[in-house]
């Protein structure tokens, strides 16, 4: 088999790509391996099911299994100090393997970045810069909005836009007003979420408004972006005969003709066991934060001893991921009745996700929505009568803030391959992870501005440790860093790998810093870059 | 390229409809928690959507269909040692002052796949409304759409 494109990985960076390419040349041939298989979407009965079962998802293959443990063979492995911390680095719940990659699970915060985040390194001796500033992608994070469906404030200043967002912004809930009053009188700003929930507008869609069921891990409706439904849908309303997408399939290797020059790649298809060989003018990997490094290092040759792209070493390595806090207290007293009405946020402060707080590590606080955590039907489940209930909901009331801290990329935390095979027949990851110091010092820092907050708020704070302080893989990035120069990183600033002519990484893996906010606005105005250059390139 | 609906593959490509007396019997279940908890709305607008709710889950997955027998029968037994009432208290709170002969585990069966699910449908229906919110998780309260009311509970007074 012969395509003119080879794109390994289904995400969103998957579809954004396709798109532009095949608006650009509908007649060219695309194939897209997946790993992982189609899950049922949009559909009414998982939908109720989804939500009777308190939200679990009806499709967990899609996770990692945990790490290994005695009684429990579990999947990867998770070496170095640090490794048996109970915040250790996660594979399992972070990332979803699966046509449409980890948008079918993802909560849609559509953060960009900010134009400091572009120059780590200049403003702050750490990390690496950006080959390209802000004003670069800015016109792609407009596509990216558009086509993420993301509903968001258009006056926030916060990051200079030159349009505005394709649906208006969610106002801020009750949930939110003890908070932000709170942050007003101690000097905090906020803003509204910028949330991929679809809205209505002038321009017609095919994709259904978000009609707020509460339950966006499972949307009956497809209102939040999930990259299978979009691409289904653009397969189905146009015509694009050379478009293949073949899922169950684990690209193994990438073959390369000469040293600078792909030829395609072997996948392997996981029903049969078979080996397939397949050519390609040019390859893209877009398969998220492990699995690209992971593709690279296994591909060697004479010309490429230790991984294709990694002469310098630095495939797989600088991983990087948010720490995720959720800082709990309580209020008094509820006399409002607040509740859980919303299954996403509709405020953020991104007032500490500034230039003076770089070097220290940006973040931002988020009000979760679930204000009271326990529904009044897990309530009635429970046994308890109407009067204890309505008595549980105007009482003492938990309260929560939730934060994400940039940290820094260190040589030593990594990725690589594991000899054995997961439940989807990929080969498992090692990931060698330390927890720095000053991250977690970082993390105190944190909770004494959130204690400020509940003060104000007239609540109590439970402990400056945070009652979850997650390291998982969600926002996981940097492991095929771009780089100006060659020996720092891993692909130059049109994603080209260094040292070839036609192998491309796009995926969240060449993020040089991650900055305080989750990385899906980005990582597709990238793809929607690399579309314009690939295009423009013929 | 894919079914249009989730189905099990032993489930039928159309459901055999529940015996007309299991379904009153769930239903009765299910306008029984209206009552147990002191409810005000109206369960007779959700019957339609509750008759698809049982259908989806057989659909989903043909256990579903003995669950609801099971409840069925367990219901007409209870009732006949005693009264309707007592066997909804059993079902739902674990109360159980008559003392009525029961299977425990069909028990813990019928309350995880039956009872406790129709409480959770019948407050994603609309009775979470009673508890004082206005949208809640399962509850289709409406989209955001440019100067019409907002579908859920705002924040006032704020900068």
């Amino acid at each position: 088999m012969k395509v003119d494109t080879l794109i390994i990985g289904s995400g969103v960076v998957a579809t954004a790509l396709t798109k532009r390419l095949l608006e650009h040349t509908p007649q060219m041939s695309i194939l897209i391996l997946e790993a992982g298989h189609r899950n049922k979407t949009k559909d009414f009965g998982l939908w109720e099911a989804f939500q009777v079962n308190s939200n679990n998802y009806p499709f967990p293959q899609i996770f990692d299994l945990p790490y290994p443990e005695r009684d429990q063979p579990g999947e990867n492995r998770l070496i170095g100090e640090g490794s048996q911390s109970p915040t250790a680095f996660t594979l399992d719940g972070g990332r979803a393997m699966a046509y449409g990659g980890s948008t079918t699970i993802w909560g849609g915060w559509t953060f960009r970045r900010k134009p400091e985040d572009f120059f780590l390194k200049t403003l702050t001796g750490k990390g690496l810069d950006w080959p390209f500033d802000y004003d670069t992608l800015e016109p792609y994070y407009c596509q990216a909005e558009d086509y993420l469906a993301v509903s968001g404030d258009s006056k926030d200043t916060t990051v200079p836009r030159t349009a505005p967002y394709p649906f208006h912004e969610f106002p801020y809930s009750y949930v939110d007003q003890p908070v932000a009053k709170a942050m007003e009188k101690l000097g905090i700003s906020y803003g509204h979420m910028p949330i991929a929930r679809r809205g209505v507008s002038k321009i017609p869609s095919t994709h259904a408004p978000c009609q707020l069921t509460g339950t966006c891990g499972y949307c009956p409706f497809g209102a939040r972006f999930v990259a299978s439904d979009y691409m289904d849908d653009f397969r189905r309303m146009n015509d694009f005969p050379n478009l293949t997408i073949k899922l169950g399939v684990v690209a193994m290797t990438i073959r390369m003709a000469t040293k600078r020059r792909a030829a395609g790649a072997t996948y392997r298809e996981t029903a049969t066991g078979e080996l397939v060989t397949v050519d390609a003018d040019r390859v893209i990997v877009a398969a998220g934060t492990f699995e690209s490094p992971k593709l690279l290092l296994r591909s060697t040759s004479k010309e490429w001893p230790t991984g294709v792209g990694n002469d310098t070493d630095n495939v797989g390595r600088y991983l990087i991921t948010h720490p995720y806090m959720i800082y709990a207290g309580s209020l008094p007293k509820n006399p409002d009745k607040l509740q859980w009405e919303l299954d996403f946020p509709t405020m953020v402060s991104r007032y500490f996700d500034t230039p003076e707080e770089q070097a220290k590590g940006k973040y931002i606080l988020v009000n979760a929505p679930n204000i009271v955590a326990t529904s009044v039907a897990q309530m009635m489940q429970a046994g308890m009568t109407n009067a204890q209930i309505n008595s549980s909901i105007a009482g003492t009331v938990p309260i929560s803030l939730h934060s994400q801290v940039e940290i820094f990329g260190e040589f030593e935390n990594r990725v690589t391959n594991y000899h054995k095979l997961n439940h989807l027949g990929m080969p498992e990851a090692t990931i060698h992870f330390k927890q720095d110091q000053a991250a977690l010092d970082r993390i105190q820092e944190i909770g004494k501005v959130v204690k400020g907050i509940f003060h104000e708020m007239g609540g109590a704070y439970e402990d400056e440790n945070p009652s979850v302080n997650s390291w998982r893989c969600d926002h996981a990035a940097s492991t095929c860093r771009m780089s100006k120069d060659p020996k720092d990183g891993v692909v130059d600033g049109d994603l080209r790998v260094h040292g070839t002519d036609n192998l491309y990484v796009c995926s969240n893996a060449v993020y040089p810093n991650i900055g305080a906010i989750n990385p899906t606005d980005t990582v597709t105005a990238l793809a929607f870059r690399l579309g314009d250059h690939l295009n423009a390139a013929g | 390229m894919y079914e249009s609906k989730a189905r099990h593959p032993l489930s039928p490509a159309t459901p055999d409809p529940l015996p007309h007396a299991v379904y009153e019997a769930m239903w009765d279940l299910f306008v029984a928690i209206g009552t147990l908890w002191l409810l005000t709305d109206d369960p007779g607008q959700y019957r339609l959507r509750f008759r698809t709710f049982l259908e989806n889950r057989i659909g989903l997955n043909p256990l579903y269909a003995g669950y609801y027998l099971a409840a069925a029968v367990m219901l007409a037994d209870l009732t006949k040692q005693a009264d309707a009432n007592a066997a909804y208290l059993l079902i739902f709170f674990n109360q159980n002052p008559q003392n009525l002969r029961v299977n425990p585990e069909l028990l813990q069966a019928v309350q995880q796949n039956v009872a406790f699910e129709f409480i959770a449908r019948r407050m994603a229906l609309g009775s979470f409304a009673n508890f004082g919110a206005t949208a809640y998780q399962g509850y289709m309260a409406g989209a955001n759409l440019p100067d019409q009311p907002v579908p859920y509970r705002t924040a006032e007074g704020l900068k």
